[in-house]
């Protein structure tokens, strides 16, 4: 019986995975571009740039994993710290600079 | 005193006026072209990429033949004893036999992986993908240095190291500018990097139906370079007539008075 449970427990379905995936990488997209705009409306410079892209981005994960997920984040991804935190770092980030020096150059 | 001043004029960034007619008529346009250039690529993706897979029905059906003994190993626990008797018998006659083969008495060893239209197919579209990103990336970036070069566009938010100089402020002849200071070329460059979230923003949901495409490739046809159909039905068949049938039901009173006791 416990065998059995354990064996549907593995069925995945790589529509859904695919599915879920997109949705969390649409909503890092979004609000890193956002926050990239924000930052940049700011003015802030260097490092200060660099901790408002790190806080934001941990803040957005940590509150897809609350709000979202339901604390449950390992029902909806494969491997939930590498998928949530670190598959799209460089990616937001890359977006979040380009938003930043945007925006800082347009108001400068 | 003295050095202590030249460290802070060092360190002062050096405040450039910039007129504000740049980012009207320099920084916006490379924007909005790189943008557009982006949705146009993607709709020519859509255009040229690749249509619906389709193999003929006697394919389908050797496909089929191939997998239905697996499905019939796997799940015969879950069959009566007589009716997993009358499927193994007919399957491995029909196996044997290579009854469902779609070519019969194909010349397997001439087949050469090129002459595959299924093959040649994809390796036309990956050409075809792969010059769709490079050349209007070469178009850009030509236009970007013909038209914007030699003068500084902007001030980036933050510091680089000197080794960028050459690259992100080419045509500014300057021998000692902060590297902060930067052409239009590296605007160019950011927004490279930086546009895929903002391509995902505009066509998110298009991306959805592309994540299903890859598995449905190898529905049609076997895989170059496996093992021939033939084979594999006669393999099946070997197996199917030494398999021996045990059902799920076997003791299951046993089973479930250990259960429950």
């Amino acid at each position: 019986m416990n065998a059995s449970r354990k064996h549907f427990q593995n069925i995945e379905s790589p529509r859904s995975i695919g599915f879920n995936k997109s949705r969390l990488l649409y909503v890092h997209d979004l609000t890193s571009l956002v926050f990239g705009c924000g930052a940049g409306i700011l003015q802030l410079e260097s490092q200060k740039g660099f901790g408002m892209f790190i806080a934001s981005y941990i803040f957005v994960s940590l509150l897809f994993v609350v709000w979202i997920c339901q604390l449950n984040p390992q029902k909806y991804f494969q491997n939930p710290v590498k998928d949530i935190f670190f598959n799209s770092l460089i990616r937001e980030l890359a977006g979040f600079v380009m938003s930043w020096t945007f925006t800082y150059a347009l108001l400068g | 005193m003295w050095s202590k001043l030249l460290i802070a004029a060092n360190e002062t960034v050096a405040e450039l006026t910039l007129d504000p007619r740049l980012k009207l008529w320099v920084l916006l346009p490379i924007s909005i072209v790189m943008i557009l250039v982006g949705v146009i690529q993607q709709y020519t993706m859509v255009l040229l990429g690749p249509k619906v897979k389709s193999a003929p029905r006697p394919t389908i059906t050797e496909n089929q033949y191939i997998s239905k003994p697996i499905a019939v190993l796997n799940n015969g626990v879950n069959l009566h004893e007589a009716s997993f008797k009358i499927r193994q018998q007919y399957l491995a006659q029909v196996l044997s036999e290579g009854k469902y083969l779609a070519l019969k008495g194909r010349n397997d060893s001439a087949q050469n992986i090129l002459t595959d239209p299924n093959v040649s197919d994809a390796i036309l579209n990956m050409a075809k993908g792969n010059l769709a990103n490079y050349v209007p990336q070469t178009l850009i970036m030509w236009w970007v240095n013909y038209f914007f070069a030699g003068f500084v566009l902007m001030k980036l938010p933050f510091p680089l190291t000197i080794r960028f100089k050459e690259m992100l402020q080419s045509g500014v002849m300057t021998p000692d500018l902060d590297v902060r200071w930067v052409s239009s070329i590296s605007w160019y460059f950011i927004s490279m990097f930086g546009l895929k979230p903002v391509y995902n923003l505009l066509f998110g949901d298009s991306k959805l139906g592309d994540i299903e495409l890859p598995m449905q490739q190898f529905v049609g046809g076997s895989m170059p370079g496996g093992p021939t159909p033939e084979v594999l039905m006669k393999d099946y068949a070997n197996d199917l007539t030494i398999a021996q049938h045990e059902s799920i039901f076997e003791g299951i009173e046993e089973r479930i008075l250990n259960m429950y006791s």
